[in-house]
Order: C-alpha cells, then structure tokens, then sequence
C-alpha cells in the first residue's frame, strides 16, 4: 500500500492506550505516514468519551484492557463498553481496534457488523507494517474484522446484506431503490456494500486500481461462492 | 373451609365471653344473697353525702325547739314540759297560722293538765299533729285526740346503726293501722292549701296497690330489689331522700320566736313547724353523716330532723315533683349487665394491659357518675355496688385474658415465622439442587456428549485414523474434567455464569443476551463437528433484547437451547453449505432461528432426544412457543418464538 500523502491536514486521530510504551510506539507510525494529521491522546475510557465528544475524528485507534477512570484498574470489560459507546453514539466513526485480547471482540461482533464506519482489528504482536495497513484501512471507512470470525462459519452475513446481493443482482435495482425497498438510508446501502466487499475478499483499493468495476466483480465473485443462486 | 373456621373462631369468642356472663350470674345471685347490700348502702350514702350542690335549702319547714324556759328537768334524766307551758307556745305558734303544726312530744314528757290545757288546744286546731309510739317504745298518745292528729314518730333503723328507711305506715301492737306522724303532718299540709286547684289527699296507690299515694304520686316501697333481706321489710317503708344541706331546716327556739313577731311572720306563717323538747336524744346516724362529721363536728342527729326529712321529701315530691327514691328490677339488670359486657369487650379486646386498665378505669367513673346522676336527679336508685364488682372482676380477668392471648399470638407467630423460614430455605435449597443438576447435566449434554457422538460417528464411518481419535479423546477427557472443576467452583463462586466445557471457559451471565449468543455461537462453530465441516455461508445476526423476564437463569437456559440448536446442526446437519442463525425483534415477541441446508435426516432423533426436553423447559419458561421441522428443499428448521414483555 505504501506511504499515504493525501489526508487532509486538519484530520484528527485519537489514540486511547493506557500503556506509554504502546502510545508513543503508535504515535510513532502515525506520524511517520501521517505527518499533518494532529494526534489525540487519552488513557482511559472516560478520557476517550470526552475526547470523542469534543473533537471530529477522522480515526479513534482503541484499546481493549484500559481503565474506566483514573485510579481505577485496567479491565477487557471497560474497553469493551468504550466500543460500544462509541459504536453507538458515533456510528460513522472509523475505528480500529488495537489489542491482544482480540478474541473478546466475538462478544460485540453483531454491533461491528453493524457498524457503518471503518473497522479493523490489529493485533499488538502485529509488525509495524501490518500495523499501517491495517490502521489505514480504516482510516479510509474499510472493515477488517476476519480475526474474529468463528473458525468454521464460512463467511458471515447479516441477513440484510444479501438481501443487497439479491436486490441489486436479481431484481437489477439501484442503490436508492434498493435502499427504498429496504427502509433505509442511501449511506447503509453503501456501507453494507463495504461489509460485501469484506466478506468476499474484495479490496476496492486494488482492483479499483487494477481497473475493475467492484459491483461486477461482487456479482462475479457471490455467484463463485454460491452465496447468489 | 373459611365458612368454617369463621363459625370456629365466632364459638371461640362466644366460649370466652361466657366466663363474664358466668361473672355477672355469679354477681347477680350473690346481690340476691344480700353480699353486695351494705356496699350498697354505702354507696347509697356517698351520693347523699354529695350532693350539696344540687340542693336549694328547703324553706318550708321550721323546727321550733322548746327551751330550758318552758321545760324542766336536766340533761341527765330527761326533759318535760308542763301541758300549760305547752299549750301557750302551741297557742302562740298557731296564732302565727302556720300550715301545720307537729308536736314532736311523747305524752309521757308532758306534765301537768293535759285534757283541760292542752286538748282544747288541739281541738281547737286539727292542723295540730303529735306522736305516739307503737314499735319499739310504745307509748299512747294524749287520750281524746282525733286519728288524724296522732301519727307514729318510730324509726327504722339499718344494722349498721343508720337511718335510711322511713316507715310510713305499720301496724301497733293491737294490729291497727296506724299512719306515721310525718304522713299525719303532709296529710294535714295538703288540707290546708290546694295544690293546682286540687285538695291532695292520701289513698292507696295504684301501681302499688300497697303503698301510699298522694294525689298523683305515689311513694315507693322499699322492697327486696334495695337490697335489703326480706326479714328486715315489714309495713309501708319508703327511702328517705336526705336533703344534703349542712343546715337543712330553720332551726329556732321557742323562745328566740316568740319574742319576735317578724321572725314568727317569716318562720311560720304558711309553713310546716315541728316542735321538739329540748334535749331530745341525738342519737340517729344518717347517710350524711360523714359531710357532717368535717364541716359540722356532729355525728348524730335527733329524731326530729329526721321527722323532717321525711315530711320535707314527700311535700317536694308532690309540690315540686321532685322523685322519690324508686328502683326497678329490669333497670337494674340492664344497668349491671350492659357495663359489664362493654367492660368485657374493652378488656378484652385491648391492644395492650395499660389501654386495658385506662378503658376499665373510664367505665368505672362512667358507671359511678351514671348512677350518681339518676340518683339525683331522677330518683333513680341503681345497684352500683355490685355493678362495679362485675365490671372490675370482667375488666380484670379479661384484661389478664387478652394479654395471655396477645402473649400467646406473638409466640405462635414467631413459631410460624421460624417455620416458614425453614420452609423457604429447605424450597430454596432444594431448587439450587435442582438447577444445579440441570446445569450440570446440560453442560455434560452439550460438550462431552456431542464431543462422544461426532467420535462415535467417524469411528463408525471409519473416516478417522487413529491419532485423530486420541485427539478426540483427550478433548473428551478436557471437558469432562472441566465439567468436574467448575461444579467444585461454583459452589464457592457466587457468580452466575455459563459453562461451556468445550471452550474450557465460562460466560458471565450477566452481559447482554445477544452478546451471550454470540459467544457461544462462536464457540460451537469452533468445534470440530461433522455438520460445520462444509460451511461456505453464515447468516448470522442477534439483535440487542430488552426484556424484564431476562433473569439469570432465563438467559442461562435461552443459551442452552441456542447451543443444543447448533449442537444439533453439527451433529447431523452433513454436508450443509448454508447457516442461519439468527435472533430478531419481531414486534412484542423474540425470535430464535437455527436452520441449516445439510441431509436433513435427523427429525425422529431430535423428537426423542434431549434437545426436546430444552425446547420443553423454554417454551415453558419463557412462554413461548417452539417449533421444529425439516427446512426447504432440504435441511432442518426450528425456531423459538417468545414474548417480551409479560
């Protein structure tokens, strides 16, 4: 993927890390890739909430094992209610979770199927390199959740999402009337299309780069796997 | 069952109420036997002896004492009076015209020319009364007087010394009918002055044919119903209704009222005179003695002003129409059994011993002021004495009564409590063991047990070498030891949690439902079972549930039910490509999907196997409802549907 030039310089990240080490490890690749973006900083959960309250993000990179307040122990539980606040109240936020206790991520997996912002996992035992794309990735409103799939499920979907497939591929329509059809809004159809892309292992960077149209290939691709009939 | 046990407690009360009516027989039978009579006399007495206040002095009697200028003799031996001296003071006071003049004076103290001094006296005047004595100490009167101006002057007197009762009329020793001298004088009072244009004159009464009557009134009998034994009533007695002045009557000497025309003018004129003889015993005791013995220092009073009492009653009786003292049998009962049964009811039904002895202390004054007021002001004489004996003696065993029950009603209440404690914590325990043996033998059905099917199924098949086998193996021995270890913990660790022996982990049950399905969704699709083998797609969605019946062991048995679904799935679902496994809101209700697209032959084996049993406990304890049948074209469906809100 390599070094990215083209963020805007006003974009904001913030970092939640309770561990100095890891902050300033973090901070380090965000500013050699990212070098006009400001970055945030918090140490616990409610730090993180007020951060998120007071600025536009363009990424919020969080732990899992962080305190809720200060004085208080670091705790998988407390970063798990951050997700889900942030999940709930923000749910265009890009996000990218960075933790070794990634398994404990299954628990809020139907919320980050749902979520309509960027996700990605990445794991702290990650090389720096991975670390980037991965972070990347989100940045850009991409999910990278494979990690914490069930080992024989196959690939997943939320029900609404092949109903997508369905309407666009079998009945021919547009997003709009797909997103009439279903109730929602324009920006859902989008991003199910996004959780699509994820789910067939698509990545819109490079084939768009390769020159290819993503709507095809999903079709090409959904038809491949036996997901369209 | 309640009609009954009300009839119970109703025979309960109406058995403990009987020992008060046993009390009151009792009381009631032993006033019959006189126990209660000087009680009452004593009472009796206390009212006259209060009732100061209530009494204007009674104006229209003068006593008249004849002094040491016209009598002779000492104190010692007795005073008498010479018939012409007599005779004068008489003459004198008649002149004044006076209603009726009573000569208090046995003969036997009269000295001198009686027929020439003094009859003439008395002929000339027959509004003139004097005494005689028939009873006690019988003396004749002064001989050539009319019947109606002798009348007797003998008194009864009660065993305890004191005059109560008036004798009214009786019969002498030559068995005449002989009227008292204070009925001679009322008699000879009435012919003397119309009373609302009526001369009152003495017949027999009508109620009472044995009694006496004036005009409209009739006096009251002193009967048996007063108390006194029959022995002690004999003739006509009435009860003397002691006027409660210190100083009832004017008293004056003859010579103090002779020497003054005004005093005569005011003292006799129109009224009733009683003459007396100095030295006249005073040696009668009256109800009013006690008053008298504070404010007056004299404890007896003479014949004489009893004469008056008497005589004062009946005049005001008739002019005034003041009552005489009256009972009535039925008024008695009444008043003696209504005070004892509320003294029952208060007492017994008191909250505590202290309300209890308040409200017998205000039913006592209440009863007392009662019979105080009748007495007074109606004439009405009730039996206090014995009323207050039954209303203390019920207050007191019911007031002991309804403290033993409060007492006893607490001890079997804290009995009961005690027992209803045990109770709970025996139900309680023998439901933890209960739930602890569903917990446990759902996790063994669940993990070791589908773990040993999918072994025996590729062992069968002979699609599993060796080594595999032994990897299955020591999966089994993994959970199966799990399984022991957890149950070791839980019953030290409080916490609510799920085992799930083949993770080797537990979930708390405490996150939210869809992120507990979640997990074991993950959880079972880790496993190694022939079903998932083959999956390409998952459709899986739980959306967050809000309901009030989520209690721990709801959702510890919805996430049962979801692992015995997926169980089944990867047991038998061979060969399926496609999952679906998902939990929506649909509208009030929650709904639970499993279906997969594998052989679908497992129908008949789910019907009998434990995953009906979990369908069953979910359905009932959610009330829901759950369904299971062979999907389209192929596979297995089923799908738990519940309400909730309640």
């Amino acid at each position: 993927m390599g070094p990215t030039t083209n963020e805007a310089p006003t974009s904001k990240i913030l970092i939640v890390d309770d561990h100095q080490v890891v902050l300033s490890g973090t901070i380090n690749i965000l500013r050699q890739h990212y070098p006009t973006s400001e970055i945030l900083t918090a140490k616990t959960a409610q730090e993180a909430l007020e951060k998120l309250a007071n600025h536009h993000l363009s990424l919020a990179i969080l732990d899992l094992s962080i305190p809720e307040s200060y004085q208080q122990d670091a705790k998988v539980e407390s970063g798990i209610e951050l997700l889900r606040q942030v999940m709930k109240h923000y749910p265009e936020q890009n996000i990218a979770v960075q933790s070794t206790y990634i398994k404990a991520l299954v628990r809020v997996r139907s919320e980050i199927d749902s979520h309509q912002g960027g996700f990605t996992i990445v794991d702290k035992s990650m090389s720096s390199q991975d670390i980037f794309q991965r972070i990347d990735g989100a940045l850009k409103g991409f999910s990278h959740t494979r990690g914490i799939k069930a080992l024989q499920a196959g690939i997943e979907l939320k029900p609404e999402w092949l109903e997508v497939l369905i309407l666009a591929f079998h009945e021919g329509l547009q997003d709009k009337a797909i997103a009439q059809e279903l109730n929602v809004q324009p920006s859902t159809i989008r991003h199910y299309w996004n959780k699509l892309y994820d789910v067939l292992e698509i990545d819109p960077e490079l084939e768009k780069k390769d020159g290819k149209n993503l709507r095809s290939l999903t079709e090409i691709r959904a038809r491949e796997r036996g997901l369209l009939d | 069952m309640e009609e009954q046990s009300r009839w119970k407690a109703l025979l309960e009360k109406l058995k403990t109420g009987l020992w008060g009516f046993g009390i009151v027989a009792s009381v009631i039978s032993a006033r019959s036997l006189g126990v209660f009579h000087i009680l009452e006399l004593m009472a009796l007495d206390r009212s006259f002896a209060t009732q100061l206040s209530f009494e204007a002095i009674a104006k229209s009697i003068t006593i008249v004492e004849i002094g040491s200028v016209y009598a002779e003799g000492s104190e010692d031996q007795g005073y008498t009076i010479n018939a012409t001296a007599l005779a004068e003071v008489l003459n004198d006071i008649l002149s004044s015209e006076p209603a009726v003049v009573g000569a208090d004076i046995l003969s036997y103290r009269i000295t001198g020319e009686i027929q020439s001094e003094l009859v003439p006296v008395f002929e000339k005047h027959p509004n003139l009364i004097t005494v005689e004595g028939i009873i006690s100490n019988p003396t004749e009167p002064i001989q050539g007087l009319s019947e109606e101006q002798v009348g007797f002057n003998d008194l009864v007197i009660d065993r305890d010394g004191t005059v109560r009762r008036a004798l009214l009329g009786a019969y002498d020793t030559a068995n005449q009918y002989q009227n008292s001298f204070a009925i001679q004088v009322v008699q000879s009072y009435f012919k003397s002055k119309e009373f609302e244009g009526n001369f009152v004159e003495l017949d027999n009464g009508i109620k009472d044919p044995d009694t006496m009557r004036f005009g409209e009134v009739e006096i009251p009998r002193v009967s048996t119903e007063y108390g006194y034994a029959s022995g002690d009533i004999f003739d006509i007695q009435t009860l003397i209704d002691y006027r409660g002045q210190v100083k009832p009557f004017e008293v004056t000497s003859a010579t103090d009222l002779l020497a003054s025309q005004e005093k005569q003018n005011e003292l006799v004129k129109d009224k009733v005179v009683i003459v007396s003889l100095v030295g006249a015993p005073q040696e009668y005791k009256t109800p009013l003695v006690i008053f008298n013995r504070v404010l007056a220092n004299s404890q007896l009073v003479s014949g004489v002003e009893i004469q008056a009492h008497v005589i004062s009653q009946v005049i005001k009786a008739i002019e005034a129409k003041k009552s005489l003292i009256w009972t009535s049998s039925s008024i008695q009962y009444f008043f003696l059994i209504f005070f004892s049964v509320i003294s029952i009811a208060v007492s017994r039904f008191s909250k505590d011993t202290i309300s209890g002895f308040i409200r017998l202390s205000i039913i006592t004054l209440s009863s007392i002021l009662l019979s105080y007021i009748l007495l007074l002001q109606m004439g009405l004489w009730l039996p206090l004495a014995a009323t207050l004996a039954s209303v203390v003696a019920n207050g007191l065993i019911y007031i002991n009564y309804a403290q033993n029950e409060r007492r006893w009603t607490k001890l079997v209440e804290q009995r009961d409590l005690a027992l209803d404690k045990e109770r709970h914590i025996s139900e309680k325990l023998a439901f933890e063991r209960q739930k602890t043996i569903e917990n446990v033998f759902d996790s063994i059905h669940n993990g070791p047990l589908q773990t040993l099917a999918n072994l025996l199924r590729l062992t069968r098949d002979e699609t599993i070498e060796i080594p595999e086998v032994c990897l299955g193996l020591e999966d089994l021995n993994r959970e199966i030891r799990y399984i022991g270890d957890s149950i070791k913990q839980d019953a030290t660790d409080k916490k609510d949690r799920l085992d799930v022996s083949y993770a080797g982990t537990k979930f708390d049950l405490d996150i939210p439902l869809q992120e507990l399905f979640q997990e074991i969704y993950d959880a079972m699709l880790s496993r190694p079972l022939l079903g998932f083998s083959n999956l390409k797609f998952t459709i899986i969605s739980f959306e967050p549930l809000e309901s009030e019946i989520l209690n721990v062991e709801v959702k510890r048995k919805l996430c049962r039910f979801l692992e015995e679904a997926l169980g089944n799935v990867g047991k038998h679902a061979a060969g399926a490509t496609r999952l679906v496994v998902t939990g929506k809101n649909k509208e009030d209700r929650y709904e639970i999907t499993v279906a997969d697209n594998g052989s679908g032959t497992h129908t008949h084996k789910v019907e009998a196997g434990e995953g009906t049993r979990i369908g069953k406990e979910i359905e009932k304890l959610t009330r829901g409802n759950f369904v299971r049948r062979p999907n389209k074209p192929k596979g297995f469906f089923c799908q738990l549907t519940f309400p909730i809100s309640v």
